[in-house]
């Protein structure tokens, strides 16, 4: 994959649309076959499945809704399988896949009102054994959908909460940074240019959700790398072109971080400060949509879905993978370990959004997520160097520690990736692969 | 559930101009349709057209199967006992895109198995310190092989829920199960760190031909990163698209437990089941690891030469399993190819035409290559094999009897910066012992074989391949990873104590 040609256009696929289009909550979420949470609604009690090489026999073909548990037995000689199956003989509502000959396992989950089937597919593969209509009778069901929807609701409160949280202290962050560059202090602008960004990159999808038309994206304005404005424009990096076209953190980083003279230099201090207006004035911008002072594009507010929280903590980590770990976000400061760190922080506040929710219907891959947070976070340790200005854990140069791509300019080879960047990566695949079984498991 | 099968087409025997069976074209839709010298419309270039309709070349080779095609040593034997397995409902299917090769068994498939057209191989590193993930990942390996060899989707049914990720990638959906064998092995990391320490608490399992990891060789160039690695998946189809979906989805379900170190990708599979048959051609241009074996030799060979025992060392978790050794060797092609005839010949020790050995006097038919070397043949005082050429020094009768069972395919990985093609052999050799059945063979051929000029082994691997899964298994390598005393003795490990249950909540 090439640096130059995925860049925008595809993070706009992943998450562009999302909050504009405005999912209601609603309809994310009224699913009545879902799982309540750890509350002790419903609680109807066991029901015992015996599994055998050609048949499923459950010693009850009715229960009351809410919770409840199936104490599995497989009687047969072969692996099996044990399937709760909406009306429609499709969807699996819940099931325990691999239970050995003679071996027992339970399975809990929470049923609402309504017919089900339930079967068993002996070694996991071919058609279903012993399928049978499951009846699940009025009981405590609606305490559980409400329990539910009040942690849906929070989880999108909380998160909105937070991303207007961030984006008011990116105003000040950023406003800090630029006065530093304006005035001329170059060291000290340097210092501040990974903690000025940080508030951004906790809520980077957020903000590129706003960007649809070109004109008004703000992601593009704040956050463009030359190397993709480059690629687009079908010309060099240093071209001018599209230099003149260039806004945003990266623009004023390439002057920062590189020799005065260079290609990336502007011209003079009036540039200078033209290009930290800039930025504030879309900081600004992106702050008044998100306090619903104005819309954004289209007419549309500001608003969070369900999915937005749990796609938030994907987009983020696809961030990470896309952009910092091969070292071409931050390709003239090499300060995407300081970014990295803030993707992490911004996807465990999603995740930690809904959390409950997994917590609720899947608790084994809420224990996979959280140690796998908890992974990645011990790699970036692993290369944390004093702090940044603010108090917080700074990281060393990125370019010491990975193969990267160094003021734009070639990236680096497929096969040149260091041991650190491998470790970094492993840990990343690992806790995404989770988090995209986060959308399946609360969403439907 | 089942995916749609698609229409059986009869293979064609033989065709019209006499093209050999192996080297016909598939062409679109229309099987029948034989463009004799296009080649490019050949095997890995089929279209989705071509793989619903057209048996093409399959039709008569892969319908005999071969477990000679790479060459392999004990093909014939191989090939008996893959018949005698029995197992799954498509196994004996004539189009080898529907057949399919049962997960369970005393051995794992992928060994003797008719050699399938494609190959596509994984090693990977283990990132977990945790046994428990190690289990949970041999078990959920088991279902989605299981899954995927049966030609269904990782996970079953699709879930029809539009916000949750699909537990297939599903890029073989509705394809038929082409003949999918996915082989597993584990390396020396699984025992012990860099560092010789335990690293799972399976250290005392370790066998010595692991702990002492395959010998440096002569004039090999080895690439760390191309090399080793503690576990290795095999997986072979008819169907390209098939082997790379089993691979995919193995790696991304191993997600936090353990990382591709490296992968090949193989092709060149032909077969030879009989004498009628066309023996397999590597990148060289010869007919290469003619059958040696003859075979009536059968299972006794196998058990002596293949399949770990239980009286040999780890017999407790390996017996029914084997070696498999890997050895990536790049041939210098352009090289290769300016060579005179007569020389190409006398480094190989058979005529490139028909593959008979030199022995024989003036070869005019296919059927001379089965003809036994004679080494002792000499004209003028010069043995007419030469005393260096390939064939004499791998020879089993000219090392102790030594023999394996190879499953090999040829390679290309694009091209280099000098423009040269970057391809050679994927080998593979399959053996109870390695130290009496390959090490020796190996250390001559890089010492002493004229070809050893024309090659460069690049990369290397040595794994114990798991026995067969059990009937009632719930993981690969149930005898080293299950938890003893669990529930059901020998039948695997209980879904509560990590034997591999999970549920997916929904």
């Amino acid at each position: 994959m090439t640096p130059s040609s995925r860049a925008l256009p595809s993070r706009r696929l992943l998450l562009g649309s999302l909050p504009l289009v405005g999912l209601a909550l609603a309809a994310c979420t009224d699913n009545p076959g879902v799982a309540s949470p750890a509350s002790d609604g419903g609680g109807s009690g066991a029901v015992a499945v015996t599994l055998t090489d050609d048949a499923c026999e459950l010693s009850t073909a009715s229960v009351p809704s809410g919770q409840v548990t199936f104490t599995i037995t497989n009687s047969g000689t072969v692996p099996n399988e044990f399937e709760i199956l909406a009306e429609d003989k499709l969807r699996i509502i819940s099931e325990k896949e691999n239970i050995g000959p003679g071996s027992s396992v339970e399975l809990t989950t929470s049923l609402a009102e309504g017919s089900y089937f339930t079967a068993s597919k002996p070694n996991m593969v071919g058609a279903l054994v012993g399928t049978a209509a499951f009846t699940v009778t009025a009981g405590e069901a609606v305490e559980v959908d409400e329990d539910t929807a009040a942690l849906e609701e929070k989880a999108v409160a909380d998160y909105t909460a937070y991303i207007k949280d961030q984006v008011g202290l990116l105003v000040t962050s950023a406003k800090e940074f630029t006065d530093a560059y304006v005035s001329g202090d170059r060291e000290l602008a340097r210092s501040l240019f990974a903690q000025g960004r940080r508030p951004y990159e906790r809520i980077e999808p957020t903000a590129e959700a706003f960007g649809i038309e070109e004109a008004g994206d703000l992601d593009m304005a704040m956050d463009a790398r030359v190397q993709d404005l480059a690629a687009d424009a079908g010309t060099e990096v240093t071209d001018p072109s599209v230099l003149e076209g260039w806004t945003g953190w990266h623009r004023i980083e390439a002057d920062l971080f590189t020799e005065d003279g260079s290609p990336f230099s502007f011209a003079d201090d009036a540039a200078r400060k033209a290009a930290a207006d800039d930025l504030n004035k879309n900081i600004q911008t992106l702050y008044d949509i998100v306090y619903g002072k104005r819309t954004g594009l289209g007419g549309a507010a500001f608003t969070i879905t369900l999915n937005d929280v749990v796609q938030g903590a994907q987009g983020l980590m696809e961030e990470v993978a896309t952009g910092k770990i091969v070292g071409e976000e931050d390709t003239f400061s090499h300060t995407d370990l300081d970014d990295f760190q803030a993707n992490l922080q911004g996807a465990q506040v999603a995740y930690g959004n809904v959390q409950a929710l997994v917590v609720a219907k899947d608790e084994a891959l809420d224990k996979d997520i959280s140690e796998r947070f908890d992974a990645v976070q011990a790699e970036l340790d692993k290369h944390t160097d004093g702090t940044t200005p603010d108090g917080e854990p700074a990281f060393v140069d990125y370019s010491t520690i990975a193969s990267v791509q160094e003021d734009a300019g070639e990236a680096p080879g497929d096969d040149s990736y260091t041991d650190a960047q491998r470790a970094i990566s492993d840990a990343v695949n690992a806790l995404s692969e989770s988090l995209s079984q986060v959308a399946g498991t609360i969403l439907h | 559930m089942d995916r749609q099968h698609q229409e059986d087409v009869p293979g064609v025997g033989t065709s019209a101009d006499g093209t050999p069976e192996g080297m016909r074209p598939t062409s679109g839709t229309t099987p029948d349709d034989v463009a004799p010298a296009s080649a490019s419309a050949d095997g890995s270039a089929r279209s989705s057209g071509a793989r619903a309709g057209g048996v093409g070349r399959r039709g008569l080779l892969g319908a005999a199967g071969g477990a000679l095609l790479a060459g392999g040593l004990l093909g014939a034997a191989g090939m008996r006992a893959a018949d005698s397995r029995g197992g799954a409902a498509g196994e004996g299917s004539a189009d080898p895109l529907s057949r399919s090769h049962p997960l369970r068994g005393e051995h794992q498939s992928g060994i003797t198995t008719a050699a399938q057209d494609y190959l596509f191989t994984a090693a990977f590193d283990v990132t977990t310190s945790d046994l428990e993930d190690l289990r949970t990942l041999m078990a959920d390996w088991s279902v989605a092989a299981e899954q995927m060899t049966a030609g269904e989707l990782v996970g079953g049914e699709p879930d029809p829920n539009p916000y949750a990720a699909p537990r297939d990638t599903g890029e073989a959906w509705g394809y038929p199960p082409s003949s999918l064998t996915i082989t597993v092995g584990v390396g020396r990391g699984i025992f012990l760190d860099a560092d010789g320490k335990d690293r799972f608490g399976l250290a005392s399992r370790i066998t010595e031909v692991l702990e002492a990891g395959m010998p440096t060789f002569a004039n090999e160039a080895l690439q760390e990163k191309h090399s080793g690695g503690d576990i290795i998946v095999q997986a072979c189809a008819d169907d390209a698209q098939v082997a790379m979906h089993a691979i995919r989805n193995l790696t991304r379900i191993a997600f936090g437990t353990a990382a591709l170190r490296w992968t090949q990708i193989g092709y060149g599979r032909t077969s030879s089941t009989s004498t009628a048959q066309e023996t397999p051609r590597n990148l060289f241009g010869f007919k290469d690891g003619t059958l040696n074996v003859k075979a009536e030799d059968g299972a006794d060979v196998l058990a002596e030469h293949l399949w770990v025992a239980e009286g040999d060392d780890g017999g407790d978790w390996l017996s029914g399993g084997t070696y498999l050794a890997l050895r990536k060797i790049r041939m210098h092609l352009e090289v290769w190819d300016r060579l005179q005839l007569g020389d190409q010949e006398a480094t190989i020790g058979r005529d490139k035409r028909y593959g008979a050995p030199l022995s024989v006097a003036d070869p005019s038919a296919s059927r001379a290559e089965f003809t036994a070397p004679d080494y002792e043949a000499a004209e003028g005082g010069s043995p007419l094999i030469p005393t260096d050429a390939h064939i004499r020094l791998v020879a089993p009768e000219n090392n102790d009897g030594a023999r394996m069972l190879r499953r090999g395919y040829n390679y290309t990985d694009g091209s280099d910066s000098l423009g040269r093609i970057d391809g050679g052999l994927f080998f593979a050799a399959f053996v109870r012992d390695p130290r009496a059945g390959f090490y020796p063979i190996l250390d001559r051929m890089t010492r002493s074989d004229a070809l050893t000029e024309y090659l460069q082994h690049v990369a290397s691997g040595l794994f114990a391949i798991l026995p067969g899964i059990g009937t009632g298994d719930t993981m690969f390598g149930q005898r080293l990873f299950g938890v003893p005393g669990s529930a059901a003795p020998g039948a695997g490990g209980s879904a509560s104590d990590g034997g591999g249950a999970s549920d997916s909540g929904a």
